[in-house]
């Protein structure tokens, strides 16, 4: 099925697009040590500690997974050893994400809600797979968590076009959106995910429950098998978190389909308000530490009951700090821990008609610029905790700091020292007395290079714009080159590298493969009969029963004027059989006519062989069957391999 | 105005020994006009920060006598260093010699000194605070 999700040349395509939703520095560490072989707790332990914030979420999820009525997890170790390796790398990834990615330029794309929501999936696939056992406990939130990243990775890369297709969106609609993706930008946010996923080392076992869980009943995995189990399991813990989100006038409308959802995985009705209740829970458990949106819903049981409404209690949403004011010419951070001077540098600076922020020192200096990304930074040098040039240092030291023009303040006795500043990473300095005209003047100079960057900025922006756009020009002109206009089906080009692709598969694992051959009896006669029209329609109405009577991992091809084929992995010849023979009644059931001939079809079937030496061998052998069938007199299912 | 505290600590002075520093501090040299400095600075920061600075430097000399009774020099050096760059705007030489001097005795951990130079040092801020008081003080407007 791998290629059916996702090609892995338009994924690269994607990624040079722009930039792709990646993991911070701290968190790229911890993951890539827990890739290599050699790694121990005790490396993993001081590769945590530099980042405290993962800290408290790494202790918190591991007293999440541990077992009922043992001793709280409290240090940084006993939670590496619960968690174990693969979960903490897929929890550090996901957290910064998280973090990294919390706002965009994508302007109708709502930020909060997509986090929150992806925190009440995590948390309910979690509690899912505890009743279950779909999934490890431990991978399981993180699983949920970024179930839904390829949505996020659109707003990222294609902000303008994502907007436009949120827009045309009437409500919460999965499947248009899917739909609406696939025209606009030949992809989808569920291709995005899957291949994110994969490029982040998730196992394949989750990664294709994760393309198919927003239409479960799609995913063709055997019904009761794993991938089965993760599929319906994400499914229902999205639509859990579609309740949590609802305006609470709509969320009992929303209870039948979470029981039939349930009930999909046998889970029982109070068993399943008693685990959503948990789900609430731990939702405002994870929101606080994430300083993510949660809300307070009454039991699950109430809402299962007519009118059980409730009013939110929103939480720390607002905790969360908003961007500030647009307009000004720039926003300038002063970090100074004398007020005095604080007071000062800010008349100056906002004489100038810039936006201010302020900071006590170093430290506080260097969180402030990571949250608020000023253009300009004025800075004390002798200051406490840390120092104007140390927070220099550190700050180029990351993505959004070396960008910020940094002016340091200094007496005229230590201009000798100035050297090391600039090593640091300073871009200009001040003197000591302040004088406002050569601040002004210095700030001014300061705007021309950051205008100077912005509009460098700019202008890579727009060559990603075009880039992006011309990787869909291109994605659409592939998908053109193997797609048939009339049907929509991929033509004869796609199918024969598609079988391809299937026979490797099936030599490699040693599963059976068939194909169909399937051809419209007396299709000419309905052409000259009813016109091309009336043809063209025929055709489309033939393909849409094929298809409908196929799995989702089957593929049906347009190969010819009246001909298609089918390519069904892991598919026995009998089983093959019988589908061809639902399709044949389904087409003689449509009951077209030309003249007094039945429009029905005849199909060959035949199913990958030692004897074959290769796809088109496949092939050819169903091509004897469908000839085999017009032989018999048309509308039949015929294989050369097994007459019947 | 002429400051009370107009001796000389010269910065041959900063270079003795720190016994023989102290005792510089004690010697009357040119009196200091702090009301003809003022004039000289620039008179929109004057108007500025002059009523936040009085406000301000008693509670920065307390924190010199903390920093200096628990010997951590690194709190005297960075309020002796903020006192410095606060009274360049008043053009308070005096000041920013005794302030100057109190961040180079802490550099130097030569702390027997450094009583007698905080009282120096606030001597220095009392004349200027005087000054600033008698001072007719612009209304802040745009730079």
């Amino acid at each position: 099925m791998e290629p059916s999700l996702f090609d892995k040349t338009r994924f690269e395509q994607v990624k040079a697009a722009g930039n792709l939703p990646s993991p911070k520095e701290a968190a790229l560490k911890i993951i890539r040590l827990t890739q290599r072989s050699d790694v121990g707790v005790h490396d993993l332990e001081k590769a945590v500690q530099l980042d405290p914030a993962f800290v408290g979420r790494l202790i918190k999820a591991a007293n999440s997974v541990k077992a009922s009525g043992h001793r709280p997890i409290v240090s940084i170790k006993d939670a590496l050893m619960v968690m174990g390796i693969p979960a903490v790398r897929s929890l550090a990834l996901g957290f910064s994400v998280l973090s990294g990615y919390r706002t965009g330029r994508c302007p109708t794309f709502n930020y909060d809600r997509f986090w929150s929501q992806s925190v009440v999936c995590g948390v309910a696939f979690q509690a899912i797979a505890r009743f279950n056992r779909a999934a490890p406990v431990d991978e399981a939130f993180s699983l949920g968590l970024l179930a839904r990243i390829g949505e996020l990775a659109l707003a990222t890369v294609y902000p303008n076009e994502f907007c436009s297709l949120l827009n045309q969106l009437d409500g919460d609609d999965g499947g248009r959106l899917l739909q609406l993706e696939r025209e606009a930008l030949a992809l989808t946010h569920n291709e995005l995910s899957s291949a994110m996923l994969i490029e982040w080392g998730f196992p394949r076992v989750y990664v294709e429950p994760v393309y198919f869980h927003e239409q479960p009943e799609t995913c063709g995995f055997a019904e009761g098998n794993r991938q089965f189990l993760i599929t319906h399991s994400l499914a229902l813990a999205q639509h859990i978190a579609s309740i949590c989100l609802a305006p609470p006038g709509e969320r009992k409308s929303l209870i039948a389909e979470l029981q039939r959802r349930g009930a999909r995985l046998s889970i029982e009705a109070d068993t399943l308000n008693t685990l959503c209740d948990q789900v609430v829970i731990d939702w405002a458990e994870w929101g606080r530490l994430l300083k993510v949106r949660y809300e307070a819903l009454p039991p699950f049981e109430e809402l299962c009951k007519p009118d059980a409404v409730a009013e939110p209690i929103v939480g720390d949403a607002a905790e969360i700090p908003e961007l500030p004011k647009e307009g000004r010419q720039m926003r300038v951070m002063l970090v100074e821990d004398d007020r005095t001077t604080r007071m000062l540098l800010r008349a100056i600076v906002e004489s100038g008609g810039h936006e201010v922020i302020e900071a006590a020192n170093g430290e506080d200096g260097f969180n402030r610029a990571l949250e608020f990304r000023p253009h300009l930074i004025v800075t004390d040098w002798v200051m406490p905790v840390m120092s104007g040039v140390e927070m220099a240092k550190a700050l180029r030291n990351t993505k959004p700091g070396r960008d910020m023009y940094i002016m340091i303040l200094t007496a005229i006795d230590e201009e000798e020292r100035l050297i090391e500043a600039f090593d640091s990473g300073v871009d200009d300095y001040i003197t000591k007395p302040l004088r406002p005209k050569t601040i002004a003047a210095r700030l001014r100079a300061g705007l021309r290079v950051v205008s100077l960057q912005q509009d460098n900025a700019h202008d890579q922006e727009e060559l990603r714009r075009v880039a992006a756009e011309l990787a869909i020009s291109n994605r659409r002109l592939q998908e053109l080159a193997v797609t048939d206009a009339l049907t929509g089906f991929p033509n004869r080009r796609y199918a024969l590298e598609r079988l391809k692709q299937e026979w490797s598969a099936s030599v490699r694992r040693q599963t059976p493969l068939s194909c169909m051959v399937i051809d419209v009896d007396y299709f000419k006669q309905v052409n000259d009969s009813h016109g091309h029209d009336f043809g063209d329609e025929t055709l489309k109405r033939i393909g849409g029963v094929v298809k409908g009577a196929l799995r989702a991992q089957d593929v049906v091809c347009r190969i010819g004027g009246d001909e298609f084929l089918a390519i069904c992995p892991d598919t026995t010849l009998d089983a093959a059989l019988a589908c061809a023979e639902r399709i044949r009644q389904q087409v003689l059931a449509l009951n077209i006519r030309a003249r007094d001939l039945a429009c029905t079809i005849s199909v060959g079937v035949a199913e990958r062989d030692p004897s074959m030496s290769g796809p088109e061998g496949l092939v050819k052998r169903a091509d004897e069957g469908a000839y085999l069938a017009k032989e018999k007199g048309r509308n039949f299912v015929t294989s050369a391999q097994r007459q019947i | 105005m002429l400051g009370s505290e107009d001796f000389d600590v010269t910065v041959a002075a900063a270079q003795m020994p720190a016994s023989a520093n102290a005792a510089a501090t004690c010697q009357p040299r040119v009196p200091f006009d702090y009301g003809q400095a003022l004039k000289a600075a620039d008179q929109w920061v004057l108007g500025l920060i002059a009523q936040p600075f009085r406000g301000d430097w008693p509670q920065q000399i307390d924190s010199l006598r903390r920093a200096q009774a628990t010997a951590d020099t690194k709190a005297l050096c960075r309020v002796a260093h903020t006192l410095r760059g606060l009274a360049a705007n008043f053009n308070a030489v005096p000041v920013l010699d005794a302030a100057g001097r109190l961040e180079g005795l802490g550099h130097s951990r030569q702390l027997e000194a450094v009583a007698a130079c905080i009282d120096h040092l606030e001597a220095c801020l009392r004349s200027l605070d005087l000054a600033l008081a008698e001072y007719p003080l612009a209304r802040p407007q745009g730079s």
